[in-house]
């Protein structure tokens, strides 16, 4: 049965351990800004989550070169095909595929082979590689806290405008 | 080249405006490793002692270590280090946050700031490029407002900056440098140094990338520390759990929590309000990490209702929750985090700041200080209102703020009256959060820290209360000196690592044995635990000499500084365990200086000693002071 990366982001502590591990694997450097991995860590709206490929295949058409292909339950770079114009990131939704600048080659996620080092790096249990009909609830729960966040992020608006902080009172 | 380091430093010349890159030498990476080590290294070789601190001859390094922004788990973590100007020797603070990792990133291991800048400026660093840019819209701007100002200034909202606030702008003495909004290097006023170069912030956006010697070797060393990590009960549990402040608890139950100014030391009545777990329970929003950490104990908090509602940030540490609550005697949790988010709006130093207000509280129900010298403010024990007033009052040098920002020292000398006797702090920097009469051997590891009162340049608290490695009696002199000097060696190699000092709660790197493993396949240099230490031993004693050096021009010795404040040495601890004890300073001390084969009488490092080290130009210097 196929795998699938998923995660807990109310859990994440934004250290981007799972981001010097990515860039680490796939080039043996050190720098979170090669990763297929990213933690997004925004100030003022307390957000630290990962962004990471779910694997959907909607590069694949994209591909004017067909560099992009399924192999068994994954959507891998064929880096002789490659062209590196980008339009895969394009049309990503995630931002999940980039070119990166030293090999001018697409990149993403190919869970490790399936043995995602990410998953094992993360000290929090965000990120978990589970069977896809686990995957499902995780899935969910992520869907439905995005939804309710929209939400909650318009009452703490609200709520901080009808609430001034003491110290601007 | 070894690998690793990005293996160069900027030198900035803020007076005529320019920089210049410096290939970093080979001899100090073998030497020194980063950090402190750096720093002291520039220190004692380019700025001459006796100099003005907030003046343009000091030199303001920021600096990062070998292990900084690699695999290993905590390194994240940069360095600041100048002549302090709180207390007018080595000055030397370090920070987790974004930023170090990014300055490898963007090309320069150590940035060097010399001379004073005409009018305000920052530094943008970006992959290898760098220039000096106007500050003008920034300066005058608090911590958070400068952050967000600087990431649309450059428009990018990945860059890692750190500022000063306007504490430092106004070069209060307690200053801090921040770092992502929440993170200080606090201690010993490194902002002041920053402000006083027109220096408002340091961006930087690196996409240059660091290599291993041996990739493989290296990755399974730091998987290793890892696993370490999270098997150890502090590392792995403790502290991702209840934060730093999971303390709060532990040193009252043992009886050295500094009450009042450390007044009424032992226990303070009420701490079940302020411990971590409550803090769990009450205000926690969420756990926050610096970069590659592998502990997570951030704290994010919200005050929900109250006088205080409204404050939002990271915090409250342990640290704070003792200098704004068991100091000045406020036992609730939302005017502390209340007074730590000022601290990070304003950039300065919790712990100093905490302790300058206890001790002028203490002042003020002596009746040294009266209502008309605080302008009107009640500033008793336990009043939260007074307290969160004061801390915004030194943040902006407002009224009797802008007293008490001047450090301990300078605002004893301007209150007078023998307000000095009060004073909580060794070496002019004020104490933190542990009692030394209930801990004998911290109370030598601040006697004889190289940047006055603190707890980071050895902790004995480690193995005197939570009994790790191993369990000392906390209330003996016996064998403390040696477990001083080797906890001082330890924490110069997490200062110039440049790792967190948590790592150390794990068993293999307080060993240095992990520290040994990652850093050889990260060099391409053979490094046992035994010559990790030497390193360590050299950049303490290079601190020493920079400390007898200063002392030295002023007619001081170093045995008459390295000292404790009165009331741990005849006052017996007032309440808990330990009550009726003093800490038996003159034994530790005269056995510490014997093991480090100091000089008993002035407590100046012997030149045959520093040789020994490879020191030959401090040996000389001491040679001299010796005569």
């Amino acid at each position: 049965m196929p795998k699938a990366l998923v995660a807990d982001s109310d859990l994440c502590t934004g250290c981007e351990l799972c981001a010097q591990i990515c860039a680490w694997k796939k080039f043996k450097t050190m720098n979170p800004r090669r990763a297929r991995i990213h933690v997004i860590r925004d100030e003022p709206s307390l957000l630290d989550a990962p962004t990471f490929c779910i694997q959907c295949g909607l590069c694949i058409d994209a591909c004017p070169t067909g560099a992009l292909s399924w192999k068994d339950d994954l959507v891998v770079v064929d880096e002789e095909k490659c062209n590196g114009d980008g339009r895969c990131a394009l049309v990503c939704p995630y931002g999940a595929i980039h070119v990166d600048p030293t090999t001018n080659v697409a990149v993403k996620c190919d869970t490790c082979m399936g043995k995602p080092a990410c998953v094992e790096w993360c000290r929090q249990g965000v990120l978990k590689f589970v069977d896809v009909k686990d995957a499902a609830f995780y899935k969910h729960r992520d869907t439905a806290r995005l939804v309710s966040r929209h939400g909650a992020d318009l009452w703490w608006g609200k709520y901080k405008l009808w609430i001034k902080p003491w110290y601007k009172r | 080249m070894p690998r690793g380091y990005a293996g160069k430093l900027l030198r900035v010349d803020l007076t005529r405006q320019k920089c210049k890159e410096e290939p970093l030498p080979e001899e100090w990476m073998k030497n020194y490793l980063g950090g402190s080590g750096f720093g002291i290294k520039i220190l004692y070789d380019e700025v001459k002692p006796g100099i003005e601190a907030l003046g343009p001859e000091n030199k303001l390094i920021i600096s990062t270590g070998a292990l900084t922004g690699t695999l290993f788990p905590c390194g994240g973590r940069w360095g600041a280090q100048a002549k302090s100007p709180d207390t007018g020797i080595f000055g030397d603070s370090h920070s987790g946050g974004l930023f170090g990792p990014e300055l490898k990133y963007a090309g320069f291991d150590a940035l060097i700031f010399e001379g004073i800048s005409e009018k305000p400026v920052y530094l943008w660093i970006d992959s290898g490029k760098y220039e000096l840019r106007d500050a003008k819209e920034l300066w005058g701007k608090d911590v958070f407002t400068t952050d967000r100002m600087l990431k649309e200034e450059l428009g990018d909202e990945t860059i890692k900056a750190i500022y000063i606030g306007p504490a430092g702008e106004k070069l209060s003495r307690i200053a801090a440098i921040m770092d992502a909004m929440y993170r200080a290097a606090g201690r010993t006023g490194m902002g002041a140094v920053m402000g006083s170069k027109k220096l408002k912030a340091i961006a930087a956006k690196g996409e240059l990338t660091l290599e291993a010697a041996d990739p493989d070797k290296f990755e399974a060393a730091c998987k290793a520390v890892f696993d370490h990590l999270q098997a150890a009960p502090i590392s792995g549990t403790g502290l991702p759990t209840y934060g730093t402040n999971v303390l709060t608890a532990v040193i009252n139950a043992s009886g050295l929590y500094p009450t009042r100014n450390f007044r009424d030391s032992g226990v303070i009545e009420g701490y079940e309000n302020i411990t971590g777990e409550t803090l769990r329970d009450t205000i926690l929003v969420k756990n926050r990490a610096c970069r590659f950490c592998g502990i997570h104990c951030g704290r994010y908090s919200a005050v929900w209702s109250g006088p205080y509602a409204g404050v939002t940030g990271e915090g409250p540490e342990y640290e704070t929750v003792w200098s704004f609550g068991g100091q000045t005697g406020v036992t609730r949790l939302d005017a502390i985090q209340a007074a730590h988010h000022l601290t990070n709006k304003y950039g300065i130093d919790g712990i100093s700041t905490g302790n300058i207000i206890g001790w002028a509280m203490e002042l003020y129900e002596r009746g040294i200080i009266k209502a008309k010298d605080t302008g009107g403010i009640d500033l008793k024990f336990g009043n939260h209102e007074a307290m969160v007033k004061m801390v915004e009052m030194i943040g902006l040098r407002q009224g009797f703020g802008d007293v008490l920002a001047e450090g301990l020292t300078r605002a004893a000398q301007k209150i007078g009256k023998g307000s000095d006797k009060f004073i909580m702090g060794v070496k002019g920097l004020g104490l933190p959060a542990y009692d030394p009469r209930g801990a004998f051997g911290h109370g030598l590891a601040y006697a004889t820290s190289t940047r006055g009162g603190c707890h980071l340049k050895a902790y004995l608290i480690a193995p005197e209360i939570v009994g790790y490695p191993v369990k000392l009696d906390p209330l003996t002199a016996e064998g403390k000196a040696k477990a001083v000097i080797d906890f001082q060696h330890v924490f110069a190699i997490c200062d110039s690592g440049d790792i967190c000092k948590f790592a150390t709660f794990c068993p293999e790197v307080a060993s240095l044995e992990d520290v040994a493993a990652t850093l050889t396949p990260l060099t391409g240099w053979k490094f046992t635990a035994a010559d990790v230490a030497k390193i360590g031993e050299r950049i303490w004693n290079l601190e020493y000499c920079y400390n007898a050096r200063e002392y030295n021009l002023q007619g001081k010795t170093l045995r008459e500084m390295d000292t404790l404040p009165e009331r741990c040495l005849k006052e017996g601890m007032p309440v808990g365990p330990a009550k009726g004890k003093v800490v038996p300073l003159k034994q530790m001390l005269d056995e510490y200086y014997k093991l480090r084969g100091f000089d008993d009488k002035t407590g100046t490092p012997k030149p045959e000693k520093l040789r020994e080290l490879g020191l030959d130009k401090a040996a000389e210097d001491m040679a001299k002071i010796l005569k």
